[in-house]
């Protein structure tokens, strides 16, 4: 095997040992592939992965599909982080023990710390949560198809093209996107064993592999079967591009700079071409067993750096706002909404950031404590530009928010376009199921469990719901189907119902009531919410109480208007009093410029609905709310 | 035991002992299975095939037994050729092919038995009431083609149009969206509005929708793939070959809020039009297209003497409006219009079924092939009937209009369910029809295959076979617009996605189709039907 090979010496077992150990744990730890999982990118990337599940026949054979199959297969471990933590790993580890085979097989020996190279790139693009699996284990192939070709006995020049033919044959059809350095690595070892007509012969071959397979084999168009042999990078962001194209190029380009130094000297170097610096910092072969575990700490050093470095802190935080939405944990959400950066805080986020805030009862209390995007966010109805994996996402949150409040229709909807954009989507498949068994639809939420039950991951889940699903009593006791039914629309319309239309539908539908006071809010109107306090008898709000924000939208209108709202026998904190009449003070200062007043009030007012409103209102024409003498 | 059941017992080993029990690798123990109770009852299975009346070329009706037991035997005979003897400790029944067709072939016009036995725990047989399956003497065509697609609203990743041999469950793609994926968004383009020129397939269009390739048609002919950069509607093929007839529509789609299926559509424009092969340019004319009115769905008559289609007068002038006013007030009457092909000359609009004198929507006419019949379907309002529930399949005698002046017509009461029933197409031989139905809850479309007797009746109809009986239970996807072809589709995927994809395509001349003629590259869900 290979990396056996390679570790032949014991004091490689501790660098690679290290290595793989490091790599596990940056897997686990700072990368937690289960937020991959959830976060539906594998879905996009991989949309086949469950046995019996989808088909993959819908997908045309195209160069590289056996590999991504694989990832596919084993992007469905990322499920716990355990086991993702295993795949990238590994997959790291394997990485770096068959750049150091293949390359110290063709010639470039010696190279030490650099054949971790490319699995430190690798564990640097998932730490940035670009998808990379598939684009690894293509690499992977071509770096094993490689050594093959270079360790092949020299046996005439006609033997060795049919061989290479063959192994290119298999690198183009199985991985592509690693074929140009499965060329580049059998051209440079041909170059190192002075093969040089085998290296044009190899060189010429191996162009012609794609245009027979991928435009004769695959029926491809020319530009199309060459352009498979190049990486796609795992993301649009320019950081993916590079750390993707440094992942391929690194290992033909040590190889290249080997055969370079070889050729210019002619004679292969004891240690390797590598600097005498690169040679000090791994020790030479015959050092004492300190220098490996120096280099094996300082091998560590670097890829712990490189990754913390590297790591994209927002992404992580984004995706653990949505791994927290999917699992219903509410407050851990509030908390690693807080991680978001301002640019990445997106109605997506907003979205669910409000919808913790109800389900934690503090929607009407903190809903200004956090960024808000305007009444869009509430349901997601803004329409915005942004990439599929997005759109899963945000499909889910719409299909998620809607049945928890009783647009079914619009739940079934949403969660429909996730499946159908995400390829496979266990989510959205609950969700379906659910939909329709609320709708009273069995057959149909039965099919949908079918499909789940052939995940392992929601098999238990699926299989109860299937039993509800046939037992018609049951379904009908069921305390989750049954409150969900109370909230559905009696009526049937087609002008897009709201959250006032469910309100009004159903007065006990609280998070109607909560979203249609929070939409009247973030459109500046508080006149809705102050004349609906009397509702808040109906559900169990402390008596005598009033929720924060419409304590504020009651002190704010009663300044506007010089009118107190009917208050239903609640009253308004003195606090509350106390704070808004140090806001009107504090505003006052700063006469009718908008941007000073926003500014000098936003850490002491900021989470309040009159700032919400002034800035709300701000520019082009402030409301003179300061100056307002009633 | 009692006497039925050792008359069922003495009638399966009679046959099984006369003609040799067909060698399944997993026969069933006769002897066991001979003390078994009777159940009184036929056994529930799914899919329902029993009492269907199959084709004799149709691939194997594998089925699940429904009843609870640790040990099925089934035995499928009739009165020539073998038994076929199956025992499963699964109530999954999987029928082998090569006897499967031997017993049809044999037995054509006649009835097939299923005799099934179930075993309890506690070591129990019953024997449940044997069931038929009538075989009927004529062939359904070879081949189906469909279009295989999630239930979706506005957005899709993966659509493509598949050909199944009826014979076998052999399912090849004819063309994936996935064939020509959008790199910036990984989406497949769409796909759809697959028809045949005379149930053959050497004479083939392919709709394309797609944001990056844009609008466009793929004529397949005897192989030859050329891209038409148009977008053609609903089509059909006139008789000839020569010409295909295609609807120009703006359709929109809408959502309910409180009913079981949440999509609706209306058709806020459309109008006819038609595409000469030879000169390669469009044409339309006020007949085709009225001012006042809609018109889709167009179907050609086998002579090619007639068009049929659906007109409805349009209610609206607001055509941006969605959902219009009257959305649910809209209803497309039957009518055709005569057509000399020599001379390329169109008769009157003549109207055969009028709305409102069914009450209903009458839409997608289709006429048998040997000219006698024509199929429709039928919904409360609109032209969707597949997001209709209340859409049924009707028929009419065209032979006796013609003698009698009366388009009568009559609802296919065995083929038709509470659920939707739509998109029918005939076999080249009249004696068969695929349609698409979403019985069985109302959101999946399910191919099914109904014989048509002489008299134009609809029989119990067989939901399109599978390998895996359980198929059904968790397949996601709908299966939609099924079309009956005599052989395979012979042009190459590769050579249709290379069309698409390619820059080369033919620029229509003649004046725009209609004033709802969409502006080039537009793609939307509207192409995206079920």
């Amino acid at each position: 095997m290979i990396p056996m090979r390679l570790m032949a010496q014991p004091r490689e077992w501790f660098s690679s040992a290290a290595f793989l150990c490091v790599g596990l744990l940056i897997a686990y730890v700072v990368i937690d592939p289960k937020l991959i999982y959830h976060g539906h990118g594998v879905y996009l990337q991989f949309p086949i992965h469950v046995p019996g599940l989808t088909d993959y026949a819908e997908v045309p054979g195209v160069p590289g599909q056996a590999v991504e199959y694989l990832a596919a297969r084993l992007a469905h471990l990322y499920h716990p982080s355990w086991t993702g933590a295993l795949v990238i790993g590994v997959t790291a580890w394997l990485l770096a023990m068959a750049t150091g085979a293949v390359l110290t097989v063709a010639g470039a020996p010696g190279i030490g710390p650099l054949r971790y190279l490319p699995g430190i790139l690798l564990l640097v693009q998932y730490s940035r949560y670009h998808p990379a699996l598939a684009n690894s284990l293509a690499l992977l192939l071509s770096l094993l198809l490689a050594h093959v070709y270079a360790r092949l006995p020299a046996r005439g020049v006609g033997v060795r093209l049919l061989v290479f033919l063959g192994l290119a044959l298999t690198d183009y059809a199985a991985g592509a996107v690693g074929f140009a350095v499965f060329l580049a690595l059998g051209v440079t070892s041909d170059c190192s064993r002075r093969e040089y007509r085998g290296a044009w012969l190899v060189a010429l071959g191996g162009l012609a592999i794609p245009w027979m397979a991928g435009v004769w084999g695959f029926g491809l168009d020319p530009l199309q079967a060459y352009g498979h042999c190049l990486p796609a990078p795992a993301a649009a962001a320019p950081s993916a591009r590079i750390i993707t194209y440094s992942l391929f190029l690194c290992t033909p380009l040590i190889a290249l700079a080997s055969a370079l130094s070889r050729h210019r000297r002619r004679v292969a170097p004891a240690n390797g071409f590598l600097p005498r610096w690169v040679r000090a910092v791994t020790g030479s072969r015959h050092g004492s067993i300190i220098r490996p575990v120096l280099g094996s700490l300082v091998l560590v050093g670097v890829t712990v750096g490189a990754v913390l470095a590297a790591a994209e802190t927002g992404t992580r935080a984004l995706l653990q706002v949505n791994y927290c939405a999917r699992h219903r944990m509410w407050p851990a959400l509030l908390q690693a909404s807080r991680q978001v950066p301002p640019h990445r805080y997106s109605t997506y986020v907003n979205c669910e950031v409000n919808r913790a805030l109800y389900h934690a009862g503090r929607l009407a209390s903190e809903m200004f404590s956090y960024p808000q995007h305007g009444s869009q966010a509430l349901l997601l109805t803004n329409d915005e530009d942004v990439p599929p994996v997005e759109l899963v996402r945000r499909s889910i949150s719409r299909a998620e928010v809607r049945y928890e409040m009783g647009l079914i229709n619009q739940s079934e909807h949403y969660a429909h376009e996730a499946l159908e954009l995400a390829g496979y989507s266990p989510v959205a498949l609950q969700r379906l199921a659910l939909a329709n068994l609320v709708k009273g639809r069995p057959r149909v939420a039965a099919v949908f469990l079918q499909a789940l039950s052939g995940d392992s991951h929601y098999r238990g889940w699926a299989r109860e719901h299937l039993r509800l699903s046939t037992d018609s009593r049951r379904l009908d006791d069921d305390p989750e189907i049954g409150r969900q039914r109370q909230l559905t629309l009696p009526e049937d319309t087609v002008d897009g119902a709201t959250p006032e239309t469910l309100f009004r539908a159903n007065e006990r539908n609280q998070m109607a009531f909560e979203y249609l006071m929070a939409f009247s809010l973030l459109e500046g109107r508080h006149a809705p919410v102050t004349g609906s306090l009397g509702y808040l008898d109906t559900f169990d709000y402390p008596a005598g109480q009033i929720p924060r924000h419409y304590e504020e939208a009651v002190l704010l209108e009663a300044r506007l208007t010089g009118t107190m709202a009917d208050l239903h026998g609640r009253a308004v904190r003195p606090e509350a009093i106390r704070r808004f009449e140090g806001f009107l003070a504090r505003s006052r200062k700063f006469g009718t410029n908008p941007s000073a007043v926003l500014n000098s009030l936003y850490d002491d007012f900021g989470n309040t609905y009159y700032y919400y409103y002034l800035w709300f209102h701000s520019p082009p024409e402030p409301p003179d709310v300061a100056g307002a003498d009633t | 035991m009692s006497r039925s059941g050792i008359l069922a017992r003495w009638i399966l080993v009679a046959v099984g002992g006369t003609t040799g029990l067909t060698g399944c690798a997993d026969a069933p123990d006769l002897a066991a299975a001979s003390g078994a109770e009777p159940m009184g009852r036929q056994a529930r299975v799914r899919p329902d095939y029993f009492d269907a009346v199959v084709p004799p070329n149709i691939a194997p009706l594998s089925f699940v037994v429904e009843e609870p037991a640790s040990r099925y035997e089934v035995w499928i005979y009739a009165d020539r050729g073998d038994t076929i003897a199956i025992g499963s400790d699964e109530p999954e029944i999987t029928i082998p092919v090569k006897p499967w067709h031997q017993l049809l072939q044999a037995n054509r016009g006649a009835r097939l038995r299923v005799s099934i036995h179930t075993q309890g725990p506690e070591g129990r047989w019953l024997a449940f009431d044997t069931s038929t399956i009538t075989i009927a003497d004529e062939e359904i065509d070879g081949y189906l083609a469909y279009r295989l697609i999630k239930p979706i609203y506005n957005w899709w990743r993966s659509v493509g149009i598949y050909q199944r041999d009826l014979q076998d469950y052999t399912e090849t793609p004819v063309l994936r969206g996935l064939s020509f994926v959008n790199p910036s968004t990984g989406m497949g383009g769409c796909v759809n509005c697959h028809t045949f020129s005379n149930n053959r397939t050497d004479r083939m269009t392919v709709g394309i929708r797609d944001p990056l390739y844009g609008s466009s048609v793929l004529l397949a002919l005897d192989g030859e793939v050329t891209k038409v950069g148009t977008k053609f509607g609903y089509n059909t093929w006139h008789p000839s070959g020569r010409m295909v007839t295609y609807s120009v529509n703006k359709v929109r789609q809408f959502f309910h809020e409180a009913t079981a299926e949440s999509r609706d559509v209306v058709d806020l424009d459309s109008g006819l039009a038609y595409y000469l092969l030879e000169s390669q340019s469009t044409s339309t004319n006020a007949k085709l297209d009225a001012s006042d009115r809609m018109e889709t769905y167009p179907a050609w008559s086998p002579d090619g003497r007639h068009l049929y289609f659906c007109s409805a007068p349009r209610r609206w002038s607001d055509m941006e409006r969605i959902p219009t006013e009257e959305y649910d007030a809209i209803q497309y009457d039957l009518m055709r219009i005569s057509y000399d092909a020599d001379a390329d000359v169109w008769g009157e609009r003549e109207l055969l079924l009028a709305a409102s004198r069914t009450g209903k929507s009458i839409l997608l006419p289709r006429v048998s092939p040997d000219g006698r019949f024509l199929l429709f379907c039928m919904c409360d309002y609109g032209c969707f009937p597949i997001h209709r529930a209340d859409s049924d399949l009707y028929m009419m005698d065209l032979q006796r209009a013609e003698r009698t002046g009366q388009f009568e017509y009559r609802r296919l009461a065995a083929a038709n369910s509470d659920e939707s029933e739509s998109w029918h197409s005939w076999s080249s031989n009249s004696r068969w029809i695929a349609f698409s139905s979403k019985r069985g809850g109302g959101l999946f479309t399910r191919t099914y295959l109904s014989y048509v007797d002489e008299g134009g009746e609809a029989h119990k109809p067989l939901v399109l076979p599978q390998r895996d009986p359980a198929f059904y239970d968790s397949f996601l996807k709908t299966y939609s617009v099924p079309e009956l072809t005599i052989g395979p589709v012979a042009t190459r995927e590769t050579d249709l996605a290379r069309a698409v994809r390619s820059e080369r395509q033919i620029q229509v001349g003649g004046p725009p189709p209609t004033r709802v003629h969409p502006p080039a590259g537009e793609s939307s869900w509207k192409g995206l039907r079920e």
